[in-house]
């Protein structure tokens, strides 16, 4: 049970707000000058001492720390949103690492050395998408043999298909097997049984790489593995595909909020056809849309912090579906807003566009998502 | 893929193909209905008259021969100070300029147009170009078509003796392969779209202004975001005469290595990386009069007219790189399998495939169409702009979500095209700006209209 009580949020994001501010701001204020991997470690020290990340300290304030509890999973994506107004990247790495700690508590898996930052990494996608209809069809408990042989190659990670994830360094994977009883099992790898390449240049998240892993088979060095239950099984994925998706609407939704103010600051100064451009018709119903969405957006995610939302899959898959696809619209509009200099990577807008991009197509993307949610409603 | 059919269709040979049917059908009929289906880019490259066939070859056998291998690594190069190229640069601008991709608004012998070719539009044959050339690589394509731009208004002023003294030198030094490039110099820190819209021009305050001399003229200012400025040897720089607003726009043409003539600074930008973007500041520019383009005043003439020409070839450059997002990923959806299939035999996946195919052939029928005027007009131009660059947006985000969680890597070229493909809705005018040149065009109808009864 969480201690957390409505009237604690206020200090804490305050908190983190002047973390923010005093920490992560300076780093990232000169948008073209890319944040170093020491840099973001740094950071993600800090965000570990403050207590923002869980540490193990039981202070009930850190992402994700108790997403079974109301109260915490909206003081999770406000962070996550706080964070992600001012760098996308770096709220993204904070995600992925208090994901990362929920699912080892939950697998029993418990880090000694607390104050040392973890570099254990969780692998939550199969090769491609979401299996189409079959993971959805597990989850439900409802899977055909069909499903079993999407599953067995979607959780595969060959070298022909390889797995991804995205962040700074890593020395362990949480990855998801299938396992001869057809249960979906988790294995803590070494990076040595692994073949593993990191691409620097991705679309987004230019602070943190991307790595394509797949195992090698007859080198598998397995660390540790979980034994559970269909059902155990069952109810961690949801959990960790539940608590997947507030992340990323919310870092979604922060990044937005930060591109509807550095648009309205600059239609505010700069002047075409003798008035501020903020004053033409052509650029108020490009804010207006982007406004609308900020607000949209801030709905959607409270709306998914509620029981009824966080514990149904298949609406917060169509959620996102929504809210990324109506994101990288309500950006596109922003960098519009600046014209020529918005293209400039110096700016920022194009960055946070890059981001948006990237974040609907992680985890599935806005198609994959409405065939997970068919499944998962039982259209068929 | 070896399969006779993707899944959820019949094979070409089975009896319930519509080709095999209707191949059944009499003679009379079958004149009138049956055909065998081709490639989607023979398609439409039988819809051109011979000579443009034959262009449309040439290009793409160059796009992908040179361009194409290039792409990936010319987009993530190292950022040069202005004024300094990478080698593959060098080499592309020099292959270019051999093939007569630099030197195709003059006929031979000045230039290395066919002959031939001047039955059609010089409009049409830039979207051809372009298409072709932006779907291999958006960054080399627009290092090699921006020369073209910059030498429009020397083209569109008419005046022999500036084509003769500027342009053939140039080009023939291209043709042998020591690329001689033009740039296109209207944009200003304090007038972007001012600089493309009349209704603004009257507002703008000119930041490039042009003072009498002795002799000539000296510019002083600053225009930005000039595609190729810093490698041009030769710059259309548009200026307002001292005293006077933008209605004073005059074209003069400043050559690299003028005193007082600096490229200061590249942008970093989001994508078309392999070209650059250069700052361009005057202190001081002196400028014979024989360098006048065109007369005195003539400026927003000419700025206008090459907007009309340019703008057309622009909606090719976003359909090009939307084709080859689209190409990006119908090769990824017929190689990467799931559960043991391509991805191409499911539907959802041939779902966006057809909704690709047909953004990119509503984009290349509204450019086709209107390209073959051999007088652009604004109205059309403006329209095929903004319509063909907010189409490719969507078939670059369908071609990312196509590759998954595999779009956002760099190796697979799609997300280059998105980051490419944005540019198209800002420059020759942002969207915004061109709906209104659309509008511009019309007024009269609309006013008309508005005196007449209901």
């Amino acid at each position: 049970m969480s201690n957390l009580k409505q009237e604690d949020l206020e200090p804490i994001l305050d908190q983190v707000k002047r973390f923010i501010e005093q920490d992560v701001e300076p780093i990232v204020a000169q948008h073209e000058v890319i944040a170093t991997p020491l840099q973001v470690k740094s950071l993600m020290k800090s965000a570990l001492n403050m207590g923002i990340l869980d540490g193990g300290f039981d202070m009930g304030i850190s992402i994700w720390e108790n997403p079974n509890d109301h109260l915490s999973r909206v003081l999770s994506t406000q962070l996550l949103s706080l964070l992600s107004e001012t760098n996308v990247g770096i709220a993204y790495q904070c995600h992925q690492y208090a994901l990362t700690q929920w699912l080892r508590n939950e697998l029993g898996l418990i880090r000694e050395n607390v104050d040392v930052l973890d570099t254990t990494t969780i692998s939550i996608q199969g090769h491609y998408g979401l299996a189409r209809y079959s993971l959805a069809n597990y989850l439900k408990g409802k899977t055909t043999q069909d499903d079993m042989a999407v599953l067995s190659d979607y959780f595969n990670a060959s070298e022909l298909s390889p797995c991804h994830v995205h962040g700074l360094d890593w020395d362990t994977l949480l990855a998801p097997v299938l396992d001869k009883n057809g249960v979906i099992q988790w294995q803590l790898l070494a990076t040595d049984s692994l073949n593993r390449t990191e691409y620097k240049h991705s679309h987004g998240f230019d602070e943190i790489s991307t790595w394509q892993w797949s195992r090698i088979t007859d080198n598998q060095v397995v660390i540790n593995e979980t034994s559970i239950t269909p059902k155990e099984s069952k109810q961690l994925l949801t959990h960790l595909y539940a608590i997947n998706s507030l992340g990323l609407m919310s870092i979604a939704q922060g990044s937005i909020k930060h591109a509807l103010s550095m648009a309205k600051e600059y239609c505010s100064i700069r002047v075409q056809g003798g008035k501020t451009v903020i004053n033409h018709p052509a650029v108020q119903t490009l804010l207006a849309q982007v406004s609308y969405f900020v607000y949209m957006a801030n709905i959607q995610v409270q709306s998914a912090c509620t029981r009824d939302a966080f514990e149904d899959l298949g609406i917060l898959s169509l959620m996102r579906s929504n809210l990324h696809s109506e994101a990288c619209k309500a950006v596109n509009n922003a960098l519009q807003c600046f014209g020529g200099i918005g293209y400039m990577q110096d700016n920022g807008i194009e960055k946070v566009v890059r981001d948006n991009n990237h974040l609907r197509l992680l985890n599935g993307t806005p198609t994959e998502l409405k065939l997970f949610a068919a499944a998962w409603e039982n259209y068929a | 893929m070896s399969s006779l059919s993707l899944d959820g269709h019949v094979a070409f040979d089975d009896s319930l193909s519509p080709f095999k049917a209707i191949s059944k059908l009499p003679r009379s009929s079958r004149l009138v209905s049956h055909y065998t289906p081709r490639n989607i880019w023979d398609e439409d490259t039988l819809k051109l008259p011979k000579s443009l066939q034959n262009y449309r070859k040439m290009l793409r056998q160059f796009a992908q021969s040179t361009l194409a291998p290039a792409a990936l690594s010319g987009d993530i190069a190292q950022h040069l100070p202005s004024g300094e190229t990478h080698t593959e640069l060098v080499h592309i601008l020099s292959s270019a300029g051999k093939t007569g991709l630099l030197s195709d608004q003059l006929p031979a012998p000045w230039g290395s147009m066919k002959a031939i070719n001047f039955r059609h539009s010089l409009v049409l044959q830039s979207c051809l170009k372009t298409e072709e050339l932006f779907s291999a690589c958006a960054g080399y394509g627009l290092a090699i078509s921006a020369s073209g731009l910059g030498s429009l208004p020397i083209l569109l002023s008419g005046n022999l003796s500036s084509i003769r003294r500027f342009m053939v030198p140039a080009y023939k030094a291209s043709m042998h392969g020591d690329a001689q490039l033009f740039a296109f110099a209207i944009t200003e820190p304090g007038a972007g779209s001012d600089a493309e819209e009349g209704h603004g021009a009257k507002h703008a305050k000119p930041s490039v202004v042009a003072k009498k001399c002795t002799g000539g003229w000296k510019l002083n200012g600053r225009k930005c975001f000039i595609s190729g400025g810093d490698i041009a040897n030769n710059i259309t720089v548009f200026a307002a005469l001292e005293g006077e607003g933008m209605e004073s726009w005059t074209c003069f043409l400043v050559k690299k290595g003028t005193p007082g003539f600096k490229a200061v600074r590249n942008e970093l930008k989001m994508g078309q990386r392999a070209s650059t973007a250069s700052e361009l500041e005057f202190v001081d520019v002196f400028v014979p009069n024989t360098h006048v383009i065109g007369e005195l005043r003539q400026g927003w003439a000419l700025n206008r007219a090459t907007l009309n020409y340019s703008r057309m070839p622009v909606a090719a450059i976003a359909l090009g790189i939307a084709r080859g997002a689209m190409e990006s990923a119908i090769n990824f959806v017929c190689h990467y399998k799931v559960a043991g299939k391509a991805l191409i035999h499911y539907q959802e996946i041939q779902l966006q495939i057809a909704q690709m195919i047909a953004e990119t052939s509503a984009m290349r029928s509204l450019i086709w169409q209107n390209a073959e005027a051999m007088v652009p007009r604004q109205g059309k131009a403006s329209m095929a702009k903004f319509y063909c660059s907010d189409g490719a947006i969507r078939v670059c985000d369908m071609a990312m979500d196509l590759l998954g969680n595999q779009g956002m890597l760099h190796k697979n070229n799609v997300e280059k095209c998105f980051r490419d493909t944005r540019l198209t809705q800002i420059y020759e005018g942002t969207n915004q700006i061109n709906r209104l040149a659309v509008i511009e065009e019309y007024q009269n109808e609309f006013l008309t209209l508005g005196d007449q009864p209901k």
